[in-house]
């Protein structure tokens, strides 16, 4: 019997070249439309920010969670503990959710230690994990606080392996005290095994991914739940500085963006279902 | 501007964005061409670089955990049996590795005879156990969210419920119980996951641009 890994953590974006379908050019144009629009829709929102814009912005309960927690954090002296999860960001598999997952930790381990509070950290992938090493240790220094950077207290467990990582999280969650634990980035449904035991030792979670089933286990067993999406524009909630505000913005004009190309993608291919289009059309995509 | 301004005055910090970004570019460029060789050929060999400096990094990680419980086995620590294992388990892959080279000269571990017995006997049977436990805890989240009244959770544990319900092999000839099941799944849960995929998508988008335009650089220890 051969070794294989199991396939559940493989849940990023695989940049095999032998999986790559051939691009049309309509995909090509819709491709660098929501380029375009991501790159330079963050610098008009800002600038019309910073000119006095006012935005409102929907509540994030599970943010609240977070606050409250940071507060009682700074009072107590008990950490944050922050994790991304063990999703993948290098080889040929890389997970957009750990991206999510570090940024946020990159906030919140920023307002941590500007507020006195100790930080504390988990991964399950060793690139993620240097990057928490690096981002905390810069938290701590901008905080005026370099002399608090305790590098033991970021732990990797194991490397791409969720079970592990899920048993090495449960197991910190009974041997160690802390504040509060943001799990925030990629996490399939090993995340029960570490969730119910933290919720067990009443340690206030606040929980996020996009994956549908470990969503579920986090509405059961975490305070705040941050859903889908939500990963992604929490950050601009913990630190709202205009082009932070304005990444808010752009998520809503792509998001309308991509209604607007189903739409007439619809109508596109209804019409050559009726013969009123050629099929030889170049605008359609390759079906 | 400032902060660009700010980014121009310090190579430290300049040199390694840029190498990212344009990385990050030619990646992104070999999937939108992949027609073109040469982008395709520049890309892959990106990519082989970012395993070898992958590689580091996990010895980094690993020099770490061994740093870890080398540390709790030295303090007396009550847990010291449990960094006695993990030990174990990092001494013994590779000591199977070099059994398996010079013993049988196998250049891959996979096919060491020892090694598929440990990952038969030893990793599989752990790791199933641990996705038993998921269905206790399940359970007992579940039990508790009722209790709680917390309105999401008990919408989750219904619905659960409910779709379980429906499954067990008495109903299989209920009329109209099959078809609406489907139909749910289909349209109302096929909905839901959809959408959650479009937002997620939107917002990996997003934050992937504004990392390879180096406005964000979690990875960057300036």
């Amino acid at each position: 019997m051969g070794y294989t890994q199991p396939n559940s953590y493989r849940f990023g974006y695989s940049f095999a070249a032998s999986e790559e379908p051939s691009v049309s050019l309509f995909e090509l144009l819709i491709a660098f439309l929501i380029l375009t629009f991501a790159i330079a829709l963050p610098f008009v929102y800002a600038h019309m920010v910073t000119g006095g814009r006012t935005i409102e912005r929907r509540p994030l309960p599970a943010l609240d969670e977070l606050n409250a927690a940071l507060a009682r954090a700074a009072e107590t002296g008990q950490p944050i503990h922050l994790s991304p999860g063990a999703g993948a960001l290098h080889g040929t598999a890389v997970d957009p959710e750990s991206l999510a997952g570090l940024v946020l930790a990159q906030r919140v381990a920023s307002a941590a230690a500007r507020r006195g509070a100790t930080i504390m950290a988990s991964s399950g992938d060793a690139v993620s994990h240097l990057a928490l090493r690096g981002m905390i240790r810069v938290a701590y220094r901008d905080a005026g606080y370099s002399e608090d950077y305790q590098p033991d207290t970021i732990h990797l467990y194991a490397d791409h392996d969720p079970h592990a990582f899920a048993a090495g999280l449960s197991n910190r969650y009974v041997s160690e005290t802390m504040e509060a634990s943001v799990t925030v980035g990629a996490f399939g449904e090993t995340y029960l095994l570490a969730g119910e035991q933290g919720r067990q030792h009443q340690i206030p979670q606040v929980a996020g991914t996009t994956n549908p089933i470990s969503l579920a286990a986090a509405i059961l067993t975490a305070n705040g739940t941050l859903l889908g999406e939500e990963i992604y524009a929490a950050e601009a909630y913990i630190a709202p500085t205009p082009l932070g505000i304005a990444r808010l913005l752009t998520h809503d004009a792509i998001r309308f963006l991509l209604i607007t190309i189903i739409v007439v993608g619809l109508i596109l291919v209804s019409l050559q279902d009726f013969g009123i289009l050629p099929d030889s059309f170049q605008l359609l995509p390759t079906r | 501007m400032r902060q660009l301004q700010q980014l121009l005055r310090d190579p430290k910090r300049l040199f390694p964005i840029v190498i990212g970004s344009f990385a990050g570019f030619l990646v992104l460029a070999s999937l939108l061409f992949p027609q073109s060789a040469g982008i395709e050929r520049s890309s892959s060999e990106i990519l082989r670089w970012v395993a070898v400096v992958a590689a580091f990094a996990l010895l980094v990680g690993v020099i770490n955990v061994i740093g870890q419980h080398l540390g709790r086995l030295r303090s007396g620590d009550k847990r010291w049996p449990y960094s006695v294992v993990l030990l174990i388990g990092f001494i013994l892959p590779p000591g199977i590795a070099l059994y398996g080279y010079f013993a049988e000269n196998a250049t891959d571990v996979a096919t060491v005879g020892l090694f598929q017995d440990v990952v038969q006997w030893v990793y599989t049977p752990l790791s199933i156990s641990l996705l038993a436990l998921l269905t206790f805890f399940a359970v007992n989240a579940a039990i508790r969210a009722l209790g709680s009244g917390n309105r999401e959770a008990v919408v989750v544990v219904v619905v659960a419920a409910l779709v379980l319900f429906a499954q067990i092999p008495a109903l299989i000839g209920v009329p109209f119980l099959g078809d609406t099941m489907a139909w749910v799944q289909n349209y109302f849960a096929l909905a839901g996951l959809r959408g959650l995929a479009f937002g997620a998508a939107i917002g990996a988008i997003v934050a992937s641009v504004r990392i390879l335009l180096g406005l964000d650089h979690p990875y960057l220890d300036r």
